[in-house]
């Protein structure tokens, strides 16, 4: 995987590049780099590096051969959104009877929560996400946004309904979040290895 | 009589046996898990001692940063670890003699921070 970023380490990131990261993807994460498996921040990377390149291989090539200059502005953005989430953000609450323990998510963990639940609901690649609203305070309704790109020929709307339904779920087993509307943006088509008549 | 060092390490290793709880992160302050982390990557250090204590006018903290795998509910594998870091941290107040200028009694606070949910089966850290 080539990333056109800076080889300067990011804060976000531990100390690590995104280019790094995908050389270790490519490395089949051998050997094991401590300080980047270590990472909390890298590993949220990774997952979203491995899930995209799982996805999509078939249809970057097929990109790739139709519009190299295409493919390559979609990756990088994709990329760049990733990096984007990594950033800790605001401390999501979990209850707990007892007042002495304090237990959260954080705002990176929800978004990469987000992102499986699309990457995983066939026919999309997970664009941006992000959480409307106070998810600081237990009960208060918040709003989820969120961007993909769907495989050509299949419903706009069906896949985007599946998708709402997919990370609504998702956020019931995994947060405590009040989930109201789920807004979600096709913003691109891409071409699976045949295009669907 | 066992000091804080010895009592994070503990806990980080409790907390790495708790069902569904996939890696644990520094939860120190920023700089000190910056010069931990250089210490890790010069291999200077294992990292075995991720669960931060700090005592301070009567008030102490233990912090914890984990991360999850997506195949249990992550409150109830947060709850877990919360949970096993208090009655671990008052087990060992009651096993142990307390330290210098530390009370049992003391105002107790966990915080346990979920910083990642990862697919079930991925990459164990």
């Amino acid at each position: 995987m080539t990333l056109d970023d800076t080889a300067l380490p990011e804060d976000d990131l531990d100390g690590h590049t995104m280019t790094e990261l995908g050389d270790y993807l490519d490395r089949g994460r051998l050997p094991v780099d401590p300080s980047i498996e270590n990472s909390a921040a890298c590993r949220l990377a990774l997952a979203g590096m491995t899930r995209i390149r799982e996805l999509s291989w078939t249809a970057l090539t097929r990109q790739s051969a139709l519009d190299p200059q295409r493919d390559d502005t979609w990756i990088t953005g994709l990329l760049d959104t990733i990096k984007g989430e990594i950033k800790s953000g605001r401390d999501v609450p979990i209850s707990h009877s007892d007042p002495s323990l304090r237990l959260s998510l954080t705002e990176a963990a929800v978004r990469g929560i987000i992102r499986r639940a699309g990457d995983t609901t066939g026919g999309i690649v997970m664009g941006r996400s992000a959480l409307e609203g106070d998810v600081t305070t237990r009960g208060a309704v918040i709003r989820i946004e969120v961007t993909a790109s769907v495989e050509y020929g299949r419903s706009l709307a069906a896949t985007a309904d599946r998708l709402r339904d997919r990370i609504r779920a998702a956020l019931d087993d995994h947060t405590e979040l009040v989930v109201g509307e789920i807004d979600v943006t096709i913003d691109d088509v891409y071409f699976s290895e045949e295009p669907r008549s | 009589m066992i000091d804080d060092l010895e009592l994070s390490r503990r806990l980080t290793s409790a907390i790495r046996a708790v069902p569904h709880v996939t890696g644990v992160y520094p939860a120190q302050p920023i700089l000190e898990a910056a010069a931990g982390a250089i210490a890790v990557r010069l291999a200077l250090r294992v990292p075995d001692v991720l669960v931060d204590i700090d005592r301070a006018e009567g008030f102490t903290t233990v912090s914890a940063h984990i991360a999850t795998s997506a195949a249990a509910p992550t409150p109830e594998t947060a709850r877990a670890v919360g949970e096993l870091l208090r009655d671990e941290f008052r087990r060992s107040h009651e096993a142990h003699d307390a330290l210098p200028g530390t009370d049992p009694n003391d105002t107790l606070a966990i915080n346990v921070k979920v910083r990642l949910v990862e697919d079930a089966g991925a990459f164990g850290g």
